[in-house]
């Protein structure tokens, strides 16, 4: 296990170098001058042009500046924004916590609710149960996010005002202690839903399929010939299963969500990675892209690698499997 | 019409100010606005957005202040005169602290402004320039000395046009760009100081207990909220969890909706600002003024007002917008000299030698247009069928607005462009930076990029600039109205409707023609 995941960790490097490279080139060719951005749309004395160029090393030719990226990146330092006066790697990870605590829990939200409508719905495949449940699932996947987000703050916080409209504190009569924690979930549950509503859709899908599948092995026939419950033969032999999609899936969101709730984050004003993303493309602050660029980069290999390690846990066949080709190289 | 149009603007501004004038002010109460960006440092001598020059105004002052009109109200300097050449101003500073205790003295106005406001603000540049040397012997007094006449000056010291005073013990030491006192910990006198910043989320203000005005300000806290969507911005009004938006984040798509409530006050504000259409008149045939004549011609621009901009603001009738009050000029009527008539364009175009080829095209366009704003896009549209209705084959050219700032005003690379200019509240702020020849500078945003270059024009806009008084100044104007108006290197198209959302718990917040006056602001809890 030890030298699988070494494995693993060496090829996670080269890839993360080859993005860092990338993301930097591809920035860059996007067209659009962020001292413009910075300054804003009023003709500004071109002396604090050329001075701002300066500070930022904007000045420098490209290949320049890329080998000072790179150099900077190996001692741990991800460059300063320019727009926010910050250091990348404090503002990434401060936004990135944020998001964070948005997502994990409608990931694991959605997995559960998804598992669970996976298992109602496969031994009735065909029913109305398992239509009604596919239909749900398949409409929750098509909403537009923007769209489901914006109708439920208008029902929910314009119209009947049990739900917070937008950020994740209350900031007129700000609650302290238990009560701050409290108003945080309060803020939380509506941009959750919207997330939670389109990753149980795929979740609900995977697993289902899944799930159908294996109902017709031989090892789930045997079961059953033993005599086994049908719970049993649900929960003891197919869960596991079939889990092994639905961790892929919920792996690989988890390296994409970091930067996907995009829209969501947008839409109630949560302060995370997503909405510092967009408003860095605004400024072309390119030091804050590159560092939301890389980190959600390596959070898509470690997402992978946890993966990886999930499956070795939930799979003891890949163990076998292993030490067999070990055997036989 | 138009000058009725903002008249009944006006006058329901006015009825709505004397109707909270009746109520006694209430102390205490916390006020959230919510903003569409983050601030990036908190004092307006940096930039021109909205984000940086409103929060910072709070915490650093400037000497002088809009008042109802854009009428010059006191602020840091409690009394001036100028005298009569046009060439000195004494100011008289009002008693004043730091936030850390030492006085605010006219060294540091001096100093602030040749230093900061001079150097970074981009507004303050032509006043900066225009000032010979600062007397600051009196602390409590400061004597400018230009080296002509500049018509914009007090304008020019107010704030927001990054004219705020900054202490010069705390900026002189280190750099100035890098200095803490601009983001986490400013250290200003205005009427509010920084208690929280957290990035991306907002920024909260606490009262300043030292503030030079006794018993002021009013509010306890303002808190300003990031929400990046214009839409999120007004649902969370209308939830009750912010109290304004300021014109620039408050999208008119929701002017009807929130009209119609009367839980929320709508309001005119700022100093006008403009949708035009810049010809490139050094690619032919648009460097022939009959051809931009013709195109004008063809605009149905009554369709555009009313269903594009949602019939707020007024249709152009000038290179001014007419919220320049004195400087625009009533007997230029564009309605008039280039009313909507697709047959006479056609003549025009014929007569410039502009004829159809077998196809019935006479010229093939490229039309850019920043894909980020909504009306410009529809705006691009309209444009579109008009021209195209005269036998002008447009190319839409829609690009992110970065973007297309450095393709406007770098590559030069387009034919007609849709753009949208502030005035500055002064024709020799914002307006002769589109048409004078100094200002064709390759590389600078929002200049000259028709590259329009007219001896007889540069020369009415200095003089505009220059004169002593406001008829003089005016004079001038007036007649440059007149030429541009026949070459037509730019066409107004339509002064758009500049409109701040609140509640009505919200009080005296129309008393500013700008940034609201956060001192005098009061909450009815």
């Amino acid at each position: 296990m030890l030298r699988f995941l070494l494995m693993r960790l060496l090829w996670a490097a080269p890839i993360v170098l080859a993005i860092a490279v990338l993301g930097f080139l591809l920035l860059h060719l996007v067209r659009g001058d962020p001292v413009t951005a910075l300054i804003g749309d009023f003709p500004a004395p071109p002396e604090y042009v050329a001075r701002v160029r300066a500070d930022f090393g904007l000045d420098q030719p490209l290949g320049t500046q890329l080998w000072l990226y790179l150099v900077n990146l190996a001692h741990g330092n991800l460059g300063f924004s320019f727009a926010n006066r910050l250091p990348v790697l404090t503002l990434v990870l401060d936004r990135a916590r944020i998001t964070l605590l948005l997502m994990i829990p409608a990931l694991v939200a959605a997995s559960t609710l998804g598992v669970a409508m996976a298992l109602a719905a496969a031994p009735r495949a065909g029913s109305g149960t398992d239509a009604t449940i596919t239909g749900l699932s398949l409409l929750g996947h098509a909403v537009p996010v923007f769209w489901l987000a914006q109708l439920l703050v208008m029902a929910f916080a314009v119209q009947l005002h049990w739900m917070p409209a937008s950020g994740m504190i209350s900031l007129r009569n700000a609650p302290t202690g238990w009560g701050a924690v409290m108003d945080f979930l309060w803020h939380l549950v509506l941009p959750m839903t919207c997330i939670t509503i389109y990753y149980v859709a795929v979740v609900a899908r995977v697993a289902r399929a899944a799930v159908v599948e294996l109902l017709h092995k031989d090892f789930v026939l045997t079961g059953m010939a033993k005599g086994l419950t049908r719970r049993r033969v649900l929960w003891r032999h197919i869960l596991p299963n079939a889990l092994i999609p639905v961790v892929t899936v919920v792996g690989y969101s988890f390296g994409s969500s970091l930067t996907g709730a995009i829209l969501t984050e947008t839409v109630f004003a949560w302060p995370g990675l997503g909405s510092l993303f967009v408003s860095s493309i605004a400024s072309r602050d390119y030091p804050v892209m590159q560092g939301i660029f890389l980190f959600s980069a390596v959070a898509v290999v470690v997402a992978n690698i946890l993966t990886d390690f999930v499956y070795w846990l939930v799979d003891p066949r890949l163990h076998r499997n292993r030490r067999v080709g070990a055997a036989n190289a | 019409m138009t000058t009725k149009r903002w008249l009944a603007a006006a006058i329901c501004m006015l009825i709505s100010a004397t109707a909270y004038a009746a109520d006694t002010p209430k102390k205490g109460g916390t006020l959230i606005v919510g903003n569409g960006d983050d601030p990036r440092v908190l004092s307006g001598n940096f930039s021109f957005q909205v984000a940086d020059t409103m929060i910072g105004c709070m915490a650093y002052e400037g000497l002088l202040r809009f008042g109802p009109g854009f009428k010059l109200v006191p602020g840091l300097a409690k009394s001036w005169e100028a005298s009569p050449d046009g060439k000195t101003y004494t100011m008289h500073l009002d008693n004043s602290k730091w936030e850390d205790g030492q006085p605010v003295t006219s060294e540091d106005v001096a100093w602030s402004l040749m230093n900061i406001s001079a150097k970074y603000g981009p507004k303050f540049g032509p006043a900066g320039k225009a000032i010979d040397s600062i007397d600051s012997s009196d602390p409590h007094t400061v004597v400018f000395h230009l080296k002509q006449p500049f018509g914009p000056f007090l304008f020019s010291l107010v704030c927001e046009q990054n004219a705020a005073i900054m202490p010069k013990h705390i900026f002189e030491k280190g750099d100035i760009l890098t200095n803490p006192a601009l983001t986490t910990k400013p250290m200003g006198s205005g009427a509010f100081r920084l208690a929280e910043w957290v990035r991306g989320d907002h920024v909260t203000l606490v009262r300043n207990p030292d503030y030079r005005r006794a018993g002021l300000p009013y509010l306890d806290k303002v808190i300003l909220k990031t929400i990046p969507d214009s839409a999120a911005r007004v649902l969370a009004l209308q939830a009750g969890e912010i109290d304004m938006i300021e014109e620039l984040y408050f999208s008119l798509t929701y002017y009807k909706t929130l009209s119609a409530d009367r839980r929320f006050q709508l309001f005119p504000v700022g100093y006008g600002a403009d949708d035009l259409v810049l010809f490139n008149t050094k690619n032919p045939p648009l460097d022939k003024a009959e051809v931009r004549q013709a195109l004008m011609v063809a605009i149905d621009r009554e369709y555009l007002f009313k269903n594009v901009y949602l019939g707020l603001g007024q249709m152009g009738t000038s290179a001014f917008d007419s919220r320049l009050t004195w400087a625009h000029n009533p007997a230029v009527d564009f309605n008039k000299m280039y009313a909507y008539d697709p047959e006479r364009a056609k003549k025009m175009l014929d007569d410039a030698g502009l004829k159809p080829g077998p196809d019935g095209t006479r010229a093939t366009l490229r039309l850019a247009f920043s894909a980020n704003r909504a009306d410009d896009v529809q705006t691009a549209q309209v444009l579109q069928r008009n021209w195209q209705a005269v036998g002008i084959k447009i190319v839409l050219q829609g690009t992110e607005g970065n973007l297309f700032a450095t393709k406007i005003f770098n590559d030069y690379d387009y034919d007609a462009a849709i753009a949208n200019y502030s005035t500055g509240g002064d024709a020799a702020l914002g307006v002769s930076r589109l048409y004078t020849t100094d200002a064709i500078r390759k590389g600078a945003v929002f200049v000259n990029g028709s590259r329009y270059s007219n001896p007889e024009v540069d020369k009415l806009f200095d003089e505009g600039r220059d004169g002593a008084n406001q008829e003089e100044r005016a004079k001038a104007y007036f007649k440059v109205q007149e030429i541009l108006a026949h070459d037509l290197p730019v066409l107004l198209l339509h002064e758009q409707a500049q409109i701040n959302a609140a509640s009505v718990n919200v009080h005296d917040l129309a008393k500013a023609a700008h940034y609201p006056w956060w001192d005098e602001i009061w909450m009815a809890q």
